[in-house]
């Protein structure tokens, strides 16, 4: 199944899907993987190790892409690829966090920071990332004002 | 970059299956509903590790930063413990709430206590719970903090064994503060001293101490007594960069004392066969800046024996001249940057770019100001320095068209361009049109003789640029007069210049500049000077 110059990676929900060696390895933790095991135990392995979900799938085939695009064209494809909704931008990171592919982590954390940027107060940060407030009154008024020392 | 793998939260996946529908703005931002389903919010970093997170926010400024620790209570965690870099308002009123502060952000490296001269800063006291609290600082920024003795500097450095950079700006201690400083921390590597008011006459040397070896770059400016630091500058053996910056006392004699260290260590090599290249003995200085000193070319020849220098400033030091000059070019022979301000003194000017056109060849970066140079050295320096990448012309009333005609034909690799405040008129922006190849960017400002419609000309010759320039029309001040002259000409004479939409008050410009530049004027002139320039630069070559 591991043929030459590319991997076979398959994915939590069955799917099988070849991309090129080079670009395998830009995961961390897929490179780690095929240094660890030899060619025969590593399809049964993978299927073991690599409890992908859809997203993972999605990733490979973005840092295939990725690859193929040269430096000049680079940023601006970046910056297309990378706008998304939250729910992709969610998913992409998992996958880049969990695979450990540097480049791929890098462009999320960035757009992500965009997102909160955006974000004109901490309410609406809250409603953008979907997150309940667990502070009580008094908490938030103690780190409003240490947060009043930062010299912006 | 090492990010370990996620604890998938098998809960939180569940309910991202069941509430998918949920996660898209719309419901969410929806009041009511929002009531209803409060529990069951889909938090899209609850998947996320910590260090993600805290990889989030590195790429937000402190405002944004302080918005984030507000979201709940594991985004206030998570930004606290990956804070490294704080900016403080040093207040005196700050001292109750420091240990909140360091409680909350513990891994602070690099501080920076701001104080405006409004308010009262910060004390010893503070400054001492600070180095307590912040055991691994590597950088203090201080501003303003007129409250902190030398005292204070003192206990503060004997508790800041790792710290490698102090910039200090505007404080009120001295000499014994900036020892201690310099005795205590033996890996500091970076110090930057402006406007100390504590250092007064007959105060005490301040010596490089334990930072003897350590230390790479030092920045000196606006101190009264300038000479307090020469043991330190002169002590530093590792020096790379040194920036002295309107400092009052005789700075020759501190340049020579530098300069001849590299003699010193000649002298020591003598007795040791085993030693290598010579280059590991010459002074290891790489950057020096000089503003608005007392220094002469004695300083100069001085600097000519580091010999490993890549860029030098000298910037309104009135004292230097040509001889100066050639001297560091002959010597200097690595020179990548160099910028001049002859602060229109005229005691700079082409014998001095010549022998740096002869000598320097790695030059990148040349940037001259109030410097009266003519096509002759422009020439030499376009011909010799075949990577110059940046060059600036500012304020020399001998940059004219025909140094930027210069340019334009020989500087094959130039990218970047300034002319502020020159006499050039459209010719030169013509010439441009079509060399300099590989330009990237041009910057033309104040130069009255040059109208808004050569910038809309150039624009369309080279499309690929970016072009920065005034809008003369408005500027200049003689629209009154030249309309009263009454000149009519249409700007053909200028070559390919578009006179579509023209108004006549820019071609009037023109024909006035034209009359006033005399024979320059006409373009068939400029391209026979240029072929006489390229008969007399060939000669020039062949003496180089």
């Amino acid at each position: 199944m591991l043929l030459s110059k590319n991997s076979a990676l398959e994915s939590k929900d069955n799917e099988i899907f070849e991309v090129e060696e080079s670009i395998a390895i830009q995961s961390e933790l897929i490179k780690t993987m095929t240094t660890m095991v030899n060619s025969k135990a590593y399809v049964n392995e993978r299927n073991q190790m690599v409890p992908e979900a859809r997203c993972r799938k999605q990733a490979n085939y973005h840092v295939e892409q990725n690859n193929k695009i040269v430096d000049e064209e680079l940023s601006d494809w970046e910056s297309k690829f990378f706008e998304v909704d939250m729910d992709d931008l969610h998913e992409l990171f998992m996958a880049a966090n969990y695979l450990e592919i540097e480049s791929l982590l890098n462009g999320v954390t960035k757009r992500v920071g965009d997102f909160i940027k955006a974000c004109k107060n901490v309410e609406v940060i809250r409603q953008t990332f979907g997150i309940n407030n667990d502070f009580a009154a008094q908490q938030e008024e103690e780190i409003r004002k240490l947060n009043s020392w930062n010299h912006i | 970059m090492g990010q370990s793998p996620p604890v998938v939260l098998g809960r939180v996946n569940s309910l991202c299956d069941s509430f998918t529908f949920l996660s898209s703005s719309a419901f969410i931002s929806g009041e009511g509903f929002r009531d209803q389903i409060a529990v069951e919010i889909v938090d899209y970093t609850a998947e996320l590790p910590d260090e993600c997170l805290a990889f989030v926010f590195q790429f937000l400024g402190p405002g944004d930063r302080n918005r984030c620790s507000l979201v709940c209570k594991r985004w206030f965690r998570v930004d606290g413990w990956s804070r490294h870099r704080l900016s403080l308002n040093a207040q005196s009123e700050i001292v109750s709430s420091l240990p909140s502060l360091f409680t909350r952000f513990d891994s602070v490296t690099k501080l920076a206590l701001r104080c405006s001269r409004k308010s009262i800063s910060l004390t010893d006291d503070s400054l001492l719970t600070i180095s307590i609290r912040c055991r691994n600082l590597t950088r203090l920024k201080l501003r303003g903090c007129r409250e902190i003795t030398d005292e204070g500097m003192s206990t503060f450095a004997k508790n800041s064994k790792k710290l490698r950079k102090l910039s200090c700006g505007s404080c009120m201690f001295g000499a014994k503060a900036l020892n201690a400083v310099l005795d205590h921390c033996a890996n500091l590597e970076e110090l930057s001293v402006k406007r100390l008011r504590g250092i007064h006459d007959g105060a005490e040397p301040i010596g490089p101490g334990a930072a003897a070896s350590s230390l790479k770059m030092i920045c000196l400016k606006e101190l009264v007594n300038g000479q307090s630091f020469a043991p330190l500058v002169v002590g530093s053996k590792n020096l790379k960069t040194l920036k002295i910056i309107h400092c009052l006392g005789d700075w020759d004699s501190v340049l020579q004392l530098i300069g001849n260290r590299n003699q010193n260590y000649k002298e020591n090599l003598n007795c040791d066969i085993n030693y290598g290249s010579s280059d590991s003995n010459s002074n290891p200085l790489m950057e020096i800046h000089l503003e608005r000193l007392q220094v002469s070319d004695i300083g100069l020849s001085a600097i000519s024996k580091c010999t490993k220098i890549e860029n030098l400033h000298i910037v309104k030091t009135p004292e230097c001249s040509n001889y100066g000059l050639v001297c560091v070019a002959e010597n200097c022979k690595l020179l990548r940057k160099l910028h001049i301000d002859g602060w229109r003194t005229n005691r700079i000017g082409d014998e001095g770019l010549i022998a740096v056109a002869k000598h320097c060849s790695n030059l990148q970066e040349l940037v001259l100001i109030g410097v009266n140079a003519t096509h002759v050295s422009l020439s030499a320096i376009a011909c010799n320095c075949s990577k110059l990448e940046r060059l600036a012309l500012c304020g020399s009333g001998t940059i004219g068209d025909t140094e930027i005609a210069c340019i334009a034909a020989k500087c094959m690799a130039l990218k970047k361009l300034c002319i502020k405040g020159c006499p050039i008129s459209d010719i030169a922006i013509e010439a441009l049109g079509s060399g300099c190849p590989n330009l990237v960017k041009i910057k033309v400002r104040k130069c009255r003789g040059v109208s808004s419609d050569a910038g809309e000309w150039l624009r369309e010759q080279r499309g690929s640029m970016l072009i920065n320039m005034d809008a003369c029309d408005t500027d200049c001040g003689f629209e009154a007069s030249v309309s009263d002259i009454g000149v009519h000409e249409t700007g053909v004479e200028v070559g390919q210049v578009t006179a579509v939409g023209a108004s006549t008050s820019s071609n009037g410009r023109l024909a006035l500049l034209r009359s006033k530049l005399g024979h320059f004027a006409g373009r068939n002139l400029v391209a026979c000077t240029l072929r006489r320039w390229s008969n007399c630069d060939d000669n020039l070559n062949i003496n180089l």
